[in-house]
């Protein structure tokens, strides 16, 4: 069967009842984008607001619940905040850039691939050394700053740093395993349409 | 007089835009102008979505991602390229990405109803299986032979698909002969 024979039935061809009137299409224009990218970056948004208002009230509270004591606390909030809005604001960025439906499809795509890819990398990268950063942060906090704390002896430093690494460890896996799980088959998806265009 | 001068250079620089019906329409357009062109040219975009979904309810979802795609994209549109260019590449960019409606991609839809001509001819029974075979044919294609049967369908010239896709003249011409021998043999199979 000739593909050609069927130019003209195509033309004419008219999709079952599916003619959109002027009406439905204004109410579709006020809808929100519903594609993963759009959705990602209406979470980013909500997440960084979170984290401002947050992070703001818990460095606030501890402020003045207890200035002289906690002052570094407040101190080390406020930094987390200041990265996790660094955070924010790269991933959003990563986001803008990843798609371009105004460019060619096979451009598109290549681009798609290559921001994910990055977009991943960067994730996975903040999403490993945020526990054991927070860990040992607070770590130090606790023991310079507590009344009372463990002894100091060289053993409980040992066992610190040791489950500081256990937990590194653990976090790297983690992560490994979740950002796999969240964005492995989309990224291979994304790889094989690329495929398709050089496939002989 | 700064004033005037910039009236003048942005209208001396507004592109125009040649409809279906051989109107001009000069950018910058309105809500309107834009629904319009929608309006104009929504039987392919609802082909598109057709190719590229299994059921009613991802083909209007398809439908409308398209629509708020182009409506989004629509304030930068220069006219550099033709507008049709232009919709293709969104419609399709937009249709081809969807990885989500590709995992449910399970049952054909496709064809619609064919036209009436069609139906109208005598040996309509005939044509309408050989429609029905290369529609599901068309439907076992990879989907960017998807999109090359498309716009091979709507009779773009290999220069326009090749703006639109980004595949080069010669190696769409060596793709829609494989496309083409592949829809044969499927067909026959049937």
């Amino acid at each position: 069967m000739e593909l050609d024979n069927f130019k003209d039935t195509w033309k004419e061809m008219v999709p079952g009842e599916m003619k959109t009137s002027k009406e439905e299409l204004l109410v579709m224009l006020q809808q929100k984008s519903q594609r993963p990218i759009a959705r990602m970056k209406r979470n980013i948004y909500w997440e960084a607001g979170a984290v401002i208002v947050l992070y703001s009230l818990a460095a606030l509270m501890n402020y003045f619940l207890n200035p002289m004591f906690f002052a570094e606390m407040s101190v080390m909030l406020l930094v987390i905040g200041v990265l996790g809005l660094y955070y924010y604001y790269r991933k959003l960025k990563l986001l803008k850039e990843m798609e371009c439906v105004q460019c060619e499809v096979k451009s598109n795509l290549s681009r798609q691939v290559t921001l994910l890819e990055k977009y991943i990398r960067f994730y996975f990268l903040a999403g490993t050394v945020l526990a054991p950063l927070v860990y040992f942060i607070s770590g130090y906090l606790i023991l310079n700053k507590l009344p009372v704390y463990p002894s100091r002896s060289v053993s409980f430093y040992i066992l610190f740093a040791g489950f500081g690494i256990i937990l590194t460890g653990l976090s790297y896996y983690l992560n490994k395993w979740y950002v796999a799980k969240l964005y492995g088959q989309h990224v291979a998806q994304l790889r094989n349409l690329l495929s398709q265009f050089d496939e002989e | 007089m700064l004033k005037a001068v910039c009236v003048m250079f942005l209208v001396m620089r507004r592109p125009i835009i040649k409809t279906n019906n051989n109107q001009n329409l000069a950018i910058p357009l309105s809500q309107n102008d834009f629904l319009n062109l929608v309006e104009e040219n929504q039987g392919i975009m609802h082909k598109i979505c057709s190719l590229y979904t299994s059921t009613p309810e991802d083909h209007q979802d398809m439908y409308q991602e398209i629509v708020i795609q182009l409506w989004r994209s629509f304030s930068s549109f220069r006219g550099e390229s033709k507008f049709s260019t232009w919709m293709y590449r969104i419609a399709l960019n937009t249709a081809i990405s969807d990885l989500r409606r590709q995992g449910r991609r399970v049952k054909v839809v496709f064809p619609e109803k064919p036209p009436e001509q069609l139906m109208a001819d005598t040996s309509y029974a005939e044509k309408e299986e050989q429609w029905k075979q290369l529609s599901v044919a068309i439907q076992q294609l990879g989907e960017i032979e998807k999109a090359i049967v498309v716009l091979y369908l709507e009779d773009r010239s290999y220069e326009e698909m090749e703006e639109i896709l980004g595949i080069n003249t010669n190696n769409l011409r060596v793709k829609m002969n494989r496309i083409k021998e592949k829809l044969r043999k499927l067909t026959k199979e049937e």
